[in-house]
């Protein structure tokens, strides 16, 4: 981490071509001319985007907040991530502090955007329901998730719903070429095409990737974004499972402590890693059947409020039984 | 009692601590009203209090010792002696004062007890020694400030050795050479145990290595090394809950010596899915207990972290296991600051992208790396 601040200072290009008007906003356009509408008679609902990874969620809210308050955006507008948040007692402090202070323009309310929202528990969202409810008069929520099935029913009720819809290739092409043009990238054809391929649709994807393709070579060829991918690809799950099917516990372990530790991913991101990669294990598809299971099982030991280091560990240590030689 | 007969009469009697006590005279000799107390820290048993019991009597001071942990608070100490430590004795004598155990001083549940102290050897007339073994408790921080600091550190085995040697010589006592040296050695420092531990064999005729196993079955806080060795190889799931008994570790903290400990002990694999599967059991009580805040779940947390990863065994073992430290503790205070400038890093980023520090960590950081 000793090149902190130099990471600072890099411009992300899935921030730097971020759309700064609704009209820059790549497709979504059924969801783009209801709140064009909305956005012009400065009226606008509680709104529930829905939709998968890198469409323009996010944007869309924050290009609404630039065309409601202008400069004054940052003032009007609390972003807030679910996932961020310890508990929803502190989203709703946030939210009480600053709906509490009066609002700096001629909008009449002000927005909190909450991001992620899909990390909220039931419970969770019943208690943000009733925030919703206290501080309508002053505030207007948009609330970001992947499933709107995880929104409970009466916060989907107070929400117009938009669906985000994935993007076409040619709307990710689009994307794409605008970043080339602008930063000026040698790129092949079929180099984007593999971009858009690995992407699977997500525009912060297809940034990231470009971004780091560009950084390797100046010419960007189909085997400079293999490259990248495989580069980027976190190793460790691999390694740690490896090294577990050859009888290496204490090494396996290792690594699963700087995972959770060291680096800090969750819980929940590592188990999914292990799951997406036992269908390429070499050991027999009964095995595969079993191990599934398990990892399954040790999930849900770990939605129930289990110990990330614990749970995963009785997971790895299950793998020690197919184990070669 | 042995340990009362042998209390040091003068200075140069007492075992061990040449440093410490040239400090404690420095102190003594020019201490007026208004110098600092002294503030004695080290182990137990190591002779605080006969050292400056000598002290006084020596000098020919009276010698007063309260003990903090008996008063509820300072307050009750300044009572009982405050008049006496603000005017002058009607005698010509000096007082010495020592108020031992003073880290048993309320600090938070009475606020007043530390500052009502610092208060009271502020006043005095007379110089006041306070004696603790754990000095570096917070709630001590505005004590020590004004205290000089002389620490008494654990006896060697020697010093010990030596001091038991002579109490056996005068008391006739016939002992091996060996079995005087494991008692000296068992005491881990503590002079009063050692010769506690002498006394009590002094019935035998003569006192050899083979006597010594009364006084390692004498429940002394046992070593957590020791007790994880007693849960890993007892036969039921009761003997296995019982080894950790007399450990003063929470069961919280004893859970992940268990989860360190499971690696070291088993080497087979179908050992080490049952112990960890019944860890990872105990850890979702362990969460009940959180969610529910019904402390009913710890037994059952308790019985299978204990009892279950015990009884993953296929064979009893009797090789030596070297146990270690929870991995988990060790990391966390090494990796500390790290973790802290990398939580600050993510935070920024995640404003400036508009995503969660979740989202940064496994959506750009990956690539991030190879900007």
């Amino acid at each position: 981490m000793a090149d902190n601040k130099n990471e600072n200072k890099i411009v992300v290009w899935a921030e730097k071509y971020r759309p700064q008007k609704l009209t820059e906003i790549i497709n979504q356009k059924h969801a783009i001319e209801r709140i064009k509408a909305f956005v012009k008679d400065k009226n606008i609902p509680h709104m529930l985007f829905a939709g998968p990874a890198g469409v323009g969620k996010t944007t869309t809210a924050l290009v609404i907040a630039h065309e409601l308050y202008g400069k004054n955006w940052r003032g009007n507008t609390l972003e807030l991530n679910a996932s961020n948040e310890r508990g929803i007692d502190v989203v709703r402090n946030k939210v009480k502090d600053f709906a509490r202070t009066k609002t700096m323009s001629d909008v009449g309310y002000r927005m909190i955007i909450l991001d992620e929202a899909d990390a909220l528990t039931s419970e969770a969202q019943q208690a943000l329901r009733r925030t919703m409810e206290t501080y309508a008069n002053v505030s207007r929520f948009i609330l970001i998730c992947n499933w709107s099935s995880h929104i409970i029913e009466p916060i989907q009720s107070r929400c117009a719903i938009f669906r985000f819809r994935t993007l076409s290739e040619a709307d990710q092409i689009k994307f794409l070429d605008r970043i080339v043009k602008d930063e000026n990238l040698k790129i092949a054809d079929t180099a984007k095409t593999a971009l858009i391929y690995l992407a699977e649709g997500d525009l912060r994807k297809v940034a990231n990737m470009l971004q780091a393709s560009a950084a390797l070579k100046k010419k960007i060829t189909e085997d400079v974004v293999y490259e990248v991918t495989s580069q980027a690809k976190p190793e460790d799950v691999k390694n740690m499972i490896g090294l577990t099917l050859k009888g290496n516990f204490a090494d396996a372990r290792k690594i699963l402590y700087d995972m959770l530790i060291k680096q800090g991913f969750s819980g929940e991101d590592i188990v999914r890693e292990i799951h997406k990669q036992i269908y390429d294990l070499d050991i027999t598809e009964q095995a595969k059947v079993e191990l599934i299971q398990k990892t399954g099982e040790y999930e849900y030991r770990l939605s129930q409020g289990g110990t990330p280091v614990i749970q995963l560990e009785a997971l790895l240590a299950q793998f020690l039984l197919f184990a070669k030689g | 009692m042995l340990t009362e007969k042998y209390k040091p009469e003068k200075l140069e009697d007492v075992v061990g601590h040449k440093e410490a006590m040239d400090e404690i005279l420095k102190w003594f000799d020019f201490w007026k009203p208004g110098n600092k107390p002294l503030l004695l820290y080290g182990p137990v048993g190591i002779g605080k209090t006969s050292i400056i019991q000598t002290l006084a009597s020596e000098k020919n001071f009276d010698f007063i010792e309260m003990n903090a942990s008996n008063y509820r608070s300072a307050k009750q100490i300044r009572e009982v002696i405050g008049l006496s430590v603000s005017q002058q004795s009607l005698f010509k004598r000096g007082k010495l004062f020592m108020i031992d155990e003073v880290d048993a001083l309320s600090g938070n549940a009475d606020r007043g007890g530390v500052s009502e102290m610092i208060k009271l050897v502020k006043e005095t007339k007379f110089p006041i020694i306070l004696a603790a073994n754990k000095p570096w408790e917070s709630k001590l921080t505005s004590l020590r400030k004004c205290c000089t600091l002389v620490e008494l550190k654990k006896l060697s085995v020697n010093d010990i050795e030596k001091h038991l040697k002579k109490i056996a010589e005068k008391e006739r006592i016939d002992i091996d050479k060996e079995a005087l040296r494991e008692i000296a050695e068992l005491a881990g420092g503590d002079l009063r145990a050692a010769i506690t531990d002498l006394e009590s064999l002094r019935y035998k005729e003569r006192i050899t290595v083979d006597d010594l196993d009364v006084l390692s079955t004498r429940e002394k806080e046992q070593s957590v090394y020791d007790a994880l060795s007693k849960m890993f190889r007892a036969d039921t799931v009761l003997n296995a809950r019982r080894a950790l008994d007399n450990v003063e570790k929470r069961p919280e903290e004893l859970f992940w010596w268990i989860e360190t400990n499971i690696q070291s002990e088993y080497k087979k694999p179908e050992e080490i899915v049952a112990a960890f599967d019944a860890l990872s059991a105990a850890d979702v009580f362990q969460a009940r207990i959180r969610a529910t805040n019904k402390w009913r779940f710890l037994v059952y947390m308790i019985d299978l972290m204990t009892g279950g990863v015990a009884m993953a065994k296929r064979k009893k073992r009797f090789n030596f296991v070297r146990y270690q430290y929870p991995t988990l503790i060790a990391t966390m205070g090494r990796t500390k600051k790290a973790r802290n400038e990398q939580e600050e890093h993510l935070a920024e980023l995640a404003k400036q992208l508009h995503c969660s520090t979740r989202k940064v960590r496994t959506e750009f950081l990956p690539y991030l790396n190879l900007f």
